[in-house]
């Protein structure tokens, strides 16, 4: 389990987070949605450590995360855009991340076959098209075999097949048991991908419920309309 | 092999393939053929070369530095997000980017000098080149990565690095002739000497032209710098206060890099 305690963080005059609790669950799918601009991608930033919280504490199994690196041989990362050092190629940038992760053994090298990267090996990285270079990214993020992948917003920019490719992806780990906290702004994708759903606005938690619970709750068809219905109670439009 | 180092491997086969680093050998090697074949002696050759090594190295070296940290911004972000410390991912970096750089200077200077030229009497002034150029990258990739860690707008980043580039090459001789023009009726030696060190440029000069018989034109000021450069005094302070200049901005760009958000 994760957990995001009282969780501040401020850019100057913008309060980007706003006391933000919420937790979680292993083992399940976790869809974090909102507004541009509200906070769902800083608060991943601070589950990686990108970003140093003003306030709070993450938990990850029960552990405070801190400045040591160790727990993050946890998570898988997928950036919603990936940039390769321009003048190594893909073979190269794959065995760069192999050796620094030499605590990792047994790779994860499904992606590598279905997404046909053999074929980019010998191509440097500033010569791949954007949806490659997020094949590659998206490769790289199940490599490693973690515990928790983090995906924000991983089918932008990928093709209908490997956007298919990686929701099977995903729905695969889940049954092995692993975590997955995704963003997304595509509501039909987090309908049939997600278990959970983390609704945030303006930097503050609105809600954080079981999709089903959701649905049921506002006694609408389908999480769509679900979501139009909270946003029209809580006062905002769209 | 640590992580760092590992790092920088990848790191070096990156910018080892930029234009950048082919533009530095290139200058340096064309140049200093050329030179000798139209006959010029070593010593003209090496005064030639100072002036490229104290002006142009010190530009290309800032802006390769900023230019290359923000080109980077979403590489950073991506390793910093796997199982390895901050310090690991900036000392790589720094490796990475040092190397191919005074790689390529070293050798484009020695490859044309061990063709056309000869050691006798020269050793040591081309080592001093070698050491001074080497410096001043090691200086200005350390300067421009440290801007460009600290300003996360890129054209913030840039100015800075010119800025910077413009004070200590142009800006900071003028002023130091002016006050000694102003001050002209009292002794100046050591202040001159002082304000040699806060300059890693001039002091790069400094030790460059003692090596050579023109300090003899610098009359009674050059016989003072010959006595101090002629200690191992002061050989020893002017190697402190460059590897300080090295130091400082390395070490505070890290403290920076550790500590901010991406």
């Amino acid at each position: 389990m994760i957990q995001f305690r009282n969780i501040n963080k401020r850019y100057g005059q913008l309060q980007v987070l706003k006391d933000v609790t919420v937790s979680i669950e292993t083992g399940r799918i976790t869809a974090i949605l909102g507004p541009n601009g509200s906070g769902k991608t800083t608060l991943l930033k601070c589950l990686l450590g990108l970003v140093h919280p003003d306030g709070g504490e993450i938990l990850l199994v029960d552990h405070r995360i801190n400045a040591h690196p160790e727990y993050r041989q946890q998570i898988g990362y997928m950036p919603q855009i990936a940039q390769f050092p321009e003048h190594l190629t893909v073979g190269e940038i794959i065995r760069m991340m192999k050796d620094i992760r030499s605590d990792v053994t047994h790779y994860d090298e499904e992606l590598f076959e279905r997404f046909h990267l053999d074929r980019e090996l010998t191509k440097k990285s500033k010569e791949l098209s954007g949806g490659t270079r997020q094949k590659l990214n998206a490769y790289l993020a199940f490599l490693f075999q973690p515990q928790i992948y983090v995906l924000d917003e991983p089918t932008v920019g990928l093709d209908p097949v490997a956007s298919l490719i990686l929701k099977e992806k995903i729905r695969k780990e889940k049954q092995q048991g692993k975590t997955v906290i995704f963003t997304s702004h595509i509501l039909p994708e987090i309908a049939a991908l997600a278990d959970d759903v983390i609704f945030l606005l303006d930097g503050r938690l609105l809600f954080k419920e079981a999709k089903q619970v959701l649905i049921d709750r506002t006694k609408t068809k389908n999480l769509e309309e679900a979501i139009a219905e909270v946003l029209q109670y809580s006062g905002v439009e769209g | 092999m640590s992580t760092t180092l590992k790092i920088a491997k990848y790191q070096f086969f990156n910018v080892v393939r930029t234009r950048w680093v082919f533009v530095v050998f290139a200058l340096f090697f064309f140049l200093t053929a050329a030179l000798f074949y139209f006959g010029e002696s070593e010593a003209k050759v090496l005064v030639s070369l100072l002036n490229v090594t104290l002006i142009f190295l010190p530009l290309l070296s800032v802006l390769f530095g900023v230019f290359y940290v923000y080109n980077s911004t979403s590489f950073i972000e991506l390793m910093l997000t796997q199982p390895i410390y901050r310090s690991e991912l900036y000392g790589g970096m720094w490796l990475g980017i040092v190397t191919p750089f005074v790689g390529s200077f070293v050798l484009g200077v020695l490859l044309p000098f061990l063709v056309f030229g000869s050691w006798a009497g020269y050793a040591g002034a081309f080592g001093t080149l070698f050491i001074v150029g080497t410096a001043l990258i090691l200086i200005f990739l350390s300067l421009g990565m440290m801007f460009a860690v600290f300003a996360e707008e890129r054209t913030v980043g840039m100015s800075l690095a010119l800025l910077l580039w413009l004070v200590l090459t142009v800006v900071y001789d003028a002023v130091v002739l002016y006050l000694a023009t102003v001050f002209r009726d009292y002794p100046l030696e050591q202040p001159l000497i002082a304000a040699m060190f806060l300059n890693p440029v001039d002091l790069g000069r400094v030790a460059l032209l003692l090596q050579l018989d023109v300090s003899a034109l610098m009359g009674y000021t050059g016989a003072v710098f010959r006595e101090f450069f002629g200690t191992s005094l002061g050989i020893s302070l002017a190697l402190v206060a460059l590897l300080l200049w090295i130091s400082i901005p390395v070490f505070v760009g890290l403290k920076r890099f550790t500590h901010r958000d991406f």
